[in-house]
């Protein structure tokens, strides 16, 4: 039996793709801009970071211990002093107006409680409009608030053991060293997304150029002279999904340096290991634009079906909402999602530095899925055109 | 090898309820030019798809070169060239990359390529446009081209699909020597049209009408069996005239024919006295009526009033 694929005629054809996509202004805005959109999205401005926490303080004691307790907010980094006020009443008119975040009212008689011991009231009103971020703001409140309790605490424990001489009690630093590496989310979301970014463009890119490139034939007209010609099913199969497969595996080069190199995102893992999943990826999304061209008439319609199958792909794949916090039923529904997978692997590669040792059972996962939706795809791949 | 290229039996293809062609057959002699000719929407694009293998025939047999439409597709797609109704080249690519690339779609590689190539460009005047993309290239050299990309392989049996739907009467012409030419070389070639007047230049040719084939014979044998006299009848304000000359009862079939009306009577019958009485008593002067050959067209019209269409 002759062989499946010709290499002569499939260079032919991966060179014409390539020279039509980059003639094909839709497709290079696919092509480059979902993955510069997407980085800049996910790099820069869906940033579930806390930061910039503006706070208003009412300051009624004025003492050296009051205006210190204040400066370890302003110097943390996470708060912005936005105004000192005069009376509650102000307090009101700014947190309704969201030009504060947070209102700080220290009491008077706040040093005195402090020295003494018996612990002081402070008292802390946060806007809950936007839930996440005020449970973060409550958590770094309670840090600071801890810390500087802490440090008048030891410093008394310390003058106290030095009262008492040698072999005294000391305070255990280590405590305090891990809160706060606990409590420190810089750059943590990013770090999150941009390695999930890969999935989403290989996802994107492949299936939307394949399925776009295969219907333009159609709608062009070319298919016909395609199908009268001695090119084989697999040949076009082939030259219509290695260009893309190309593609996205630069993808995968490109984005995981710009993540590292510029966004500083830890990488742990084996760059091979990511290389080869990829490529299983790869494959089983390719298998879902051929599927996408089979069932698309124009390429409006196989852009919009690749969103169809886009946005629950994501929804289900943990990129955002973590699968673990999903009704079981709807968990069972990412089980059969490609893009699940590779989100775990990639994040695992990424940030927790595991490799096929941990990962089989994705990297299985993927290599069933996509040979599955491959020969499933192909076989619909019908060259007649009824 | 047989005498025929083409070989077709029933032929059937639905479109759901739709019968877009219905049990043709017909058969294809090796080195003529056979010509299909019928309005829009009869069957001729449907009856080459199945022939090319781009659709598969509902009912009936057929086969190209003795190699069967059915299962022998893979052998007929290195001995066709086929020229779609509709341009199917790439546009975005220039004249030489799509040369090139179905060149190599079928095999052509080298020296062999480039000779090819050669000719092509220069059958569909392309010149100096080696490197222009398609799309920007005039009508009438895309049309040619299209036809180059079909002969690109040099294929014995070529379908050409309304080759010049859309050209002007001169590039028409033109393309007519360049298919006269691939005839003299030896070539099969089925054509469809819907221009009667080019159903002239084929050796034989098939009528076909809302899937049916209804007549099929040299152009010469189908006007000769017509068993009609065609007069034509040149005369002021023709098409109000039409109308009343199209109800005498002595009128088998009238039809309009540039600015003159076609009538056709039972041969032999005197219809320039005829009509001069009919005339008198209608009030219509200052006409002229003279018996013509018949042409292609009075043969469809004739054919086409039988069957009610
Ligand atoms: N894919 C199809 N589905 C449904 N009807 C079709 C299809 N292709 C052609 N037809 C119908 O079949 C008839 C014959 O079409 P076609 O062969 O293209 O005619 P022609 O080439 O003689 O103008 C037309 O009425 C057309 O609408
Ligand atoms: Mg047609």
């Amino acid at each position: 039996m002759a062989a499946l694929i010709r290499k002569q005629i499939l260079r032919s054809m991966v060179i014409k793709e390539f020279k039509q996509v980059f003639r094909d202004r839709r497709m290079l805005g696919v092509l480059f801009g979902s993955p510069i959109i997407m980085l800049l999205i996910f790099g820069y401005a869906a940033n579930t970071d806390v930061r910039e926490i503006k706070m208003a303080v009412l300051d009624r004691e004025r003492s050296s211990e009051s205006r210190d307790f204040i400066s370890r907010f302003t110097s943390s980094g996470y708060f912005l002093l936005h105004s000192y006020l005069e009376s509650e009443k102000q307090m009101e008119k700014l947190l309704d107006g969201g030009a504060v975040d947070l209102f700080l009212y220290v009491e008077s008689g706040f040093s005195r409680r402090v020295k003494s011991g018996k612990g002081a009231d402070i008292q802390i009103v946060i806007d809950g409009t936007d839930s996440s971020r005020a449970s973060v703001i409550v958590a770094y409140v309670n840090q600071i608030v801890n810390e500087f309790g802490l440090e008048y605490f030891k410093d008394r424990t310390r003058a106290l053991a030095l009262g008492r001489g040698a072999g005294g009690m000391k305070m255990k630093e280590s405590i305090e060293l891990k809160e706060r590496a606990l409590f420190n989310p810089e750059l943590e979301s990013r770090n999150f997304y941009l390695p999930g970014i890969i999935g989403l463009l290989i996802a994107l890119i492949t299936i939307m150029l394949t399925s776009m490139s295969v219907v333009k034939e159609r709608e062009s007209g070319t298919m016909e002279q395609i199908i009268v010609s001695p090119l084989r099913p697999m040949e076009f199969i082939a030259g219509k999904t290695l260009p893309f497969a190309i593609v996205g595996f630069f993808d995968i080069i490109v984005v995981t340096v710009i993540a590292i190199a510029w966004f500083k995102v830890p990488f742990n893992g084996s760059f091979l290991f990511l290389l080869v999943s990829g490529l299983l990826y790869i494959l089983s999304m390719l298998a879902v634009g051929l599927f996408i061209s089979t069932v698309s008439k124009t390429q409006q319609e196989a852009m919009l079906s690749t969103f169809l199958f886009f946005l629950p792909a994501i929804l289900f794949s943990g990129f955002i909402f973590p699968v673990y916090a999903m009704p079981v039923t709807v968990q069972a529904v990412t089980l059969l999602n490609p893009m699940y997978y590779f989100m775990n692997i990639i994040r695992g590669v990424f940030l927790k530095g595991v490799g096929m040792t941990v990962l089989w059972p994705e990297v299985l996962a993927l290599v069933v899925m996509g040979a599955a939706l491959l020969s499933l795809s192909v076989r619909r791949f019908s060259r007649r055109m009824e | 090898m047989t005498e025929y290229s083409v070989e077709v039996k029933d032929l059937t293809k639905r479109f759901g309820d739709f019968v877009a062609v219905d049990r043709a057959s017909f058969s294809v002699k090796r080195g003529e030019i056979f010509g299909f000719l019928g309005p829009n929407g009869a069957g001729k694009s449907t009856t080459i798809r199945m022939l090319c293998g781009i659709l598969t025939p509902t009912e009936g047999t057929g086969s190209v070169s003795g190699f069967d439409i059915m299962d022998e597709q893979d052998r007929i797609k290195n001995i066709i060239g086929y020229m779609s109704q509709r341009f199917s080249l790439y546009d975005d690519l220039t004249v030489r990359e799509n040369l090139e690339f179905f060149g190599s779609v079928y095999g052509l590689q080298g020296a062999r390529l480039r000779e090819r190539m050669a000719y092509v460009m220069k059958m569909a005047d392309i010149g100096r446009r080696q490197d222009a993309v398609v799309k920007s290239l005039p009508g009438g050299v895309k049309q040619r081209l299209a036809l180059g990309g079909a002969i690109l392989h040099d294929p014995p049996v070529l379908f050409l699909d309304e080759p010049t739907s859309g050209v002007d009467p001169v590039m028409r012409r033109t393309f007519w020597e360049i298919i006269y030419d691939f005839s003299r070389n030896g070539k099969t070639i089925f054509v469809t049209t819907h221009y009667m007047d080019e159903a002239e230049h084929c050796d034989r040719m098939a009528l076909i009408i809302a899937g049916k084939i209804i007549a099929l014979d040299t152009p010469s044998a189908l006007k000769a069996a017509l068993p009609y006299s065609v007069w034509s009848l040149r005369v002021e304000r023709f098409i109000e005239v039409f109308e009343e000359v199209a109800a005498l009862p002595f009128v088998e079939e009238a039809a309009i024919f540039g600015s003159d009306i076609h009538i056709m009577t039972k041969k032999g019958f005197p219809l320039k006295r005829e009509l001069a009485g009919a005339f008198k008593v209608k009030g219509i002067k200052g006409f002229s009526i003279e018996e013509v050959g018949a042409t292609l067209e009075d043969v469809f019209v004739s054919h086409a009033a039988r069957l009610g269409v």
